[in-house]
């Protein structure tokens, strides 16, 4: 091929190879953003399952309340956490309760700073297996446990149809994990009044 | 059409596109010279095959591999085989052997990964031996491009780092997995020191930055301790300090890349001619075949991305860094999903590892940072260099493939 020639269509060329390129990269980044935003989904699915409440017994300020246990529900003192609690010695983040293997442990987030018991039972920095009846005490809060029957989270809940990944806003996905008592979240329980006096 | 599916049929088409653009450019270097060069088809044609054959491979042995990640490294690698062909066909040739070589060593370490429990006994004779392969580099490497790295056993040369880079990664997900306090930390953060002590006084900065980073950033990744990492920061930038004033090489280097253009005649001339290249090929480059990469010294190893941003121009150069970004963003999706608390370090190890090292040489040859000699991952040429990137690949896409792919780490510590 003459030089001139080869010129002209690497010059034309260079657009090519900068547009395939530039194409896989953006195609990379959408489905990447898209599969994240599906697990997010999962995620929360997965979290958004209640297997039963807790029931405060100290502080005297909030005992007799009564919250709602998911999958995995946060502890704390932040507002955004599943189970807040307003009390001082409590962290902003301060337990996970979590399911594993059909059973429900709980965990402490910062476990060389603050002391979580089950049953009286120090967990230190493993994870201490819930059961319904149980009593968890942590810096001057302790309430009691009690979990029902959870079904397991089927293969159609995990394969996540792509039309489902705009359907949930984070801003107010928190709001609705709440205490009981709270008239907005009341609105949204999927359960009627009886469910946790039975 | 769920999520999954879509990424798996988009996969599909991405790889044959990667084919498409490996297939164009090599079609047009067929040209280049005015007589037909086959031998440019034939090496076209091998790397295609390559990619497709490891794609298919891996669809029929692991069914859960991340299929996007594959793509970027598919894409990677054959920016980098057709940049080695337009620079030096010979080197092309050997680079892509090479990546056979290492396709072969991903899916053994891919298959291996399973067994990861039981391997995991080896990694403190590995350790010793890194460390003594690192140590013996003192007395018996040999000196190439101002760092003393390399080791020829039997006509064979290759570079230690390369391999103790793997070694560390393993170390510190061992180490990390079941420490709780500093003290049970101290093995790993010592192997990591001595590691890098003796990278340095090797004069191989660049491998020595990278470990010292990765160990930051894997430790606070995987114990969330800031005051620790702060510290650990600090002393790091007391080490680049304390060296800048102990070795003449170091302290040569940040003058260089404070004024390139004053030391133009000598030492600057890399960085000045690397700068001058990017420069001259715009947005859109020259066109592949029509620049002069050959004035840039190290062209076709650590200089491979200014090469790269003068032919195909900067924009391309900036996907190429945004490649690598997507790649941050699998390895870590992927070691989110990892089954256990060992392979979620490991996988994080791995893209901390390959993505700190792209950024370090792509800052050095844009002037962002002082230039320290290290390859460009999958893009450089270099036996090692690339071996070590597909095995860390491999042990990233093990790692996906076992977590099947819905399991999502539980809250919390994980069972041992």
């Amino acid at each position: 091929m003459n030089q001139d020639v080869y010129m002209i269509i690497a010059d034309l060329m260079r657009y090519v190879f900068f547009l395939i390129v530039a194409f896989i990269l953006l195609r990379l980044f959408v489905l990447s953003l898209r599969e994240w935003r599906a697990g997010a989904v999962t995620k929360r699915r997965r979290r958004s399952v209640q297997v039963g409440y807790i029931t405060i017994i100290k502080p005297n300020s909030l005992s007799g309340e009564r919250y709602r246990l998911y999958r995995e529900a946060t502890v704390g003192k932040s507002r955004s956490c599943d189970i807040p609690l307003p009390v001082k010695s409590i962290k902003r983040r301060h337990a996970i309760i979590f399911e594993r293997g059909g059973d429900m442990y709980i965990t402490a987030c910062y476990p060389s700073r603050c002391t979580v018991s089950v049953n009286g039972e120090p967990i230190g920095r493993g994870d201490g297996k819930l059961a319904d009846g149980y009593t968890v005490e942590t810096e001057g809060v302790s309430f009691r446990v009690h979990i029902e029957e959870a079904d397991e989270l089927t293969e159609e809940d995990e394969n996540i149809p792509e039309e489902y990944t705009d359907e949930y806003d984070d801003d107010n996905w928190e709001e609705s994990a709440n205490c009981f008592d709270d008239d907005e979240t009341e609105a949204k329980d999927p359960f009627d009044d009886d469910w946790y006096e039975a | 059409m769920n999520v999954k599916n879509r990424i798996r049929r988009s996969a599909n088409g991405l790889v044959a596109l990667t084919v498409l653009f490996i297939m164009l450019a090599f079609g047009l270097l067929t040209f280049r010279d005015g007589a037909v060069d086959f031998r440019a088809l034939i090496c076209g044609g091998a790397l295609s095959f390559l990619l497709v054959f490891a794609y298919g491979m891996m669809i029929l042995a692991f069914r859960n591999f991340d299929r996007l990640l594959y793509v970027v490294v598919a894409l990677l690698i054959a920016i980098g085989i057709i940049m080695q062909y337009r620079l030096e066909p010979d080197d092309a040739i050997k680079q892509l052997l090479m990546l056979l070589a290492g396709f072969i060593m991903c899916f053994i370490v891919q298959w291996a990964i399973r067994y990861h429990d039981k391997l995991r006994r080896w990694i403190a004779p590995l350790m010793i031996v890194s460390a003594g392969l690192l140590l013996a580099l003192l007395f018996i490497g040999r000196e190439n491009g101002g760092a003393k790295n390399w080791i020829s056993f039997g006509g064979i040369s290759f570079q230690p780092s390369e391999f103790v880079k793997l070694t560390l990664i393993l170390v510190l997900a061992h180490v990390f997995d079941r420490a709780t306090t500093i003290r049970t930390m101290l093995p790993a953060l010592l192997f990591a020191a001595v590691c890098t002590v003796l990278l340095v006084a090797q004069k191989d900065l660049g491998a020595a930055m990278l470990f010292a980073l990765t160990t930051l950033v894997v430790f606070f990744a995987s114990t969330g301790k800031k005051g620790w990492t702060l510290l650990g920061t600090g002393v790091g930038l007391g080490g680049a300090l304390m060296s800048y004033y102990l070795f003449d090489h170091v302290k040569y280097r940040v003058q260089v890349w404070r004024n390139p253009w004053a030391l133009y005649e000598g030492s600057g001339y890399q960085i000045a001619q690397g700068l001058m290249a990017m420069a001259s090929g715009g947005l859109f480059g020259l066109g592949l075949g029509l620049g002069s990469p050959k004035v840039i010294p190290a062209y076709h190893t650590d200089y491979i991305f200014a090469v790269i941003c003068e032919e195909f121009g900067v924009l391309t150069g900036i996907c190429l860094i945004a490649l690598y970004i997507v790649f941050i963003i699998r390895g870590l999706i992927i070691a989110l999903r990892a089954p256990n608390r060992f392979l979620t370090i490991v996988a994080l190890g791995c893209t901390v590892m390959i993505t700190l090292q792209s950024f370090i040489i792509i800052g050095g040859v844009i002037k962002l940072i002082p230039l320290t000699g290290i390859t460009l991952p999958f893009v450089s040429y270099g036996g090692s260099s690339i071996v070590s990137c597909t095995v860390m690949f491999g042990i990233l896409q093990g790692i996906a493939a076992l977590s099947d792919g819905r399991t999502v780490q539980e809250g919390g510590r994980n069972e041992h």
